[in-house]
């Protein structure tokens, strides 16, 4: 998976030349509902390839992995891996300080459950994105973004919906 | 640019043919053994002839702790479904020349959550007591791996875990003329999400859900 992702992204960047946006993000999430009770909050990093269509409006692909604990002190885990695109729209794109983003994000998301030594059939399913994003330089080529986001995994019988709050690093790379 | 959107939607069709869905967020949010609130009930028949009805009568403070009590004809039970596990008090006794001799009282953990397939547990109880004399001792060991998800073998319930259980128990009273007596018992336990127990399979029983009630809140 992790192959056809770089696989993905290296096709896309090498074909369109242009201005690329690499975040590294790493995220809190907070499942929503039921699917959580056993689970402890989860922890997430993720890295994104965004082409700049123009100063305000990017797109591109991503890839996510999350994993949850047991609130229990037990044995369970649960991990997602989120291969996505991703659009996003941010306001003040040469903002020094405030840099306010709406950022949504389609995709995929792997689901596994392991718990007592056990392992549950894995499930893949839809999933969807959406959020906000306070963008700020750290001294250029770097910034920063803050945000928070609401997650949906389509699955059958239940989705699975979480809160998110994320903090990332990014850097444009002229390719 | 035709050609790189063409490649990725080829790559992204071949890598999301062989991804199957299945209801796991649903099961991680279900409960497979609702004990609360009172008034829910089972009602299960049992292979040969007759009938189980158990019905979850109401909260009260047993071993010291909070708990849901169950009925089932003359009997009781008593659960606790919290912090990631089920658990059932056990008050073991052995007759002994007229007297029912306590051996031990103690909170038991049936099932830990979440249910996965593969998962395996080893629980054991090993007590004794001394009663005109005598010790009797007592060993419980149970051995339980679960599978799943599966339908029930009805085909009434989806999304089911089988509990597979294999339990010895060692009852001993150590003076002459008795030798250490051990039991070993097998079954096969289906749970369906918000459901409970739908189905008991044992050597020499079979026993089956025929109808569940949800209490009121």
């Amino acid at each position: 998976m992790y192959k056809a992702t770089i696989l993905m992204l290296a096709v896309v960047a090498t074909v369109m030349a242009g201005t690329v946006n690499f975040v590294f993000e790493g995220a809190g999430i907070t499942p929503i509902g039921g699917w959580g009770e056993n689970l402890s909050s989860g922890l997430a990093g993720g890295l994104y390839g965004n082409w700049l269509f123009s100063p305000k409006f990017r797109a591109g692909l991503g890839i996510e992995g999350t994993v949850f604990g047991d609130a229990n002190q037990g044995s369970a885990s649960f991990t997602q891996m989120k291969p996505m695109g991703n659009v996003s729209l941010f306001l003040r794109p040469h903002g020094a300080v405030f840099n306010p983003g709406l950022v949504m994000g389609f995709g995929y998301c792997r689901s596994r459950l392991s718990s007592g030594g056990g392992i549950d059939p894995v499930s893949w399913d839809p999933f969807w994105r959406a959020g906000i994003r306070w963008n700020f330089s750290l001294g250029s080529p770097w910034r920063a973004g803050l945000g928070l986001d609401l997650e949906g995994i389509m699955a059958s019988g239940k989705s699975g919906d979480a809160f998110r709050l994320t903090f990332g690093v990014s850097r444009e790379v002229q390719l | 640019m035709k050609k790189a959107v063409t490649m990725v939607g080829v790559i992204l069709l071949i890598f999301f043919l062989g991804c199957e869905s299945n209801p796991l967020y649903f099961r991680l949010s279900s409960d497979y053994f609702p004990i609360s609130p009172a008034g829910a009930t089972w009602e299960y028949s049992i292979a040969g002839g007759g009938s189980r009805i158990v019905t979850v009568v109401d909260q009260i403070v047993t071993g010291e702790r909070p708990c849901w009590r169950l009925q089932s004809g003359a009997d009781y039970s008593y659960w606790i479904n919290e912090g990631g596990k089920l658990e059932k008090y056990e008050d073991h006794t052995v007759l002994f020349n007229g007297f029912e001799v306590p051996i031990y009282q103690a909170w038991i953990t049936m099932f830990q959550w979440p249910l996965a397939n593969g998962m395996t547990s080893r629980d054991s109880v090993s007590a004794q007591a001394v009663s005109q004399g005598v010790t009797l001792s007592h060993t419980w060991i149970r051995n339980q791996t679960v599978a799943g998800p599966e339908v029930s073998p009805d085909g009434v319930w989806s999304d089911c875990y089988r509990i597979h259980q294999e339990e010895m128990v060692i009852n001993w009273i150590q003076t002459a003329g008795f030798a250490p007596e051990t039991t070993i018992s097998v079954r096969n336990i289906w749970l369906a999400p918000d459901v409970g127990i739908v189905m008991t399979q044992s050597a020499d029983s079979l026993i089956t859900l025929t109808s569940f009630t949800g209490g009121e809140e």
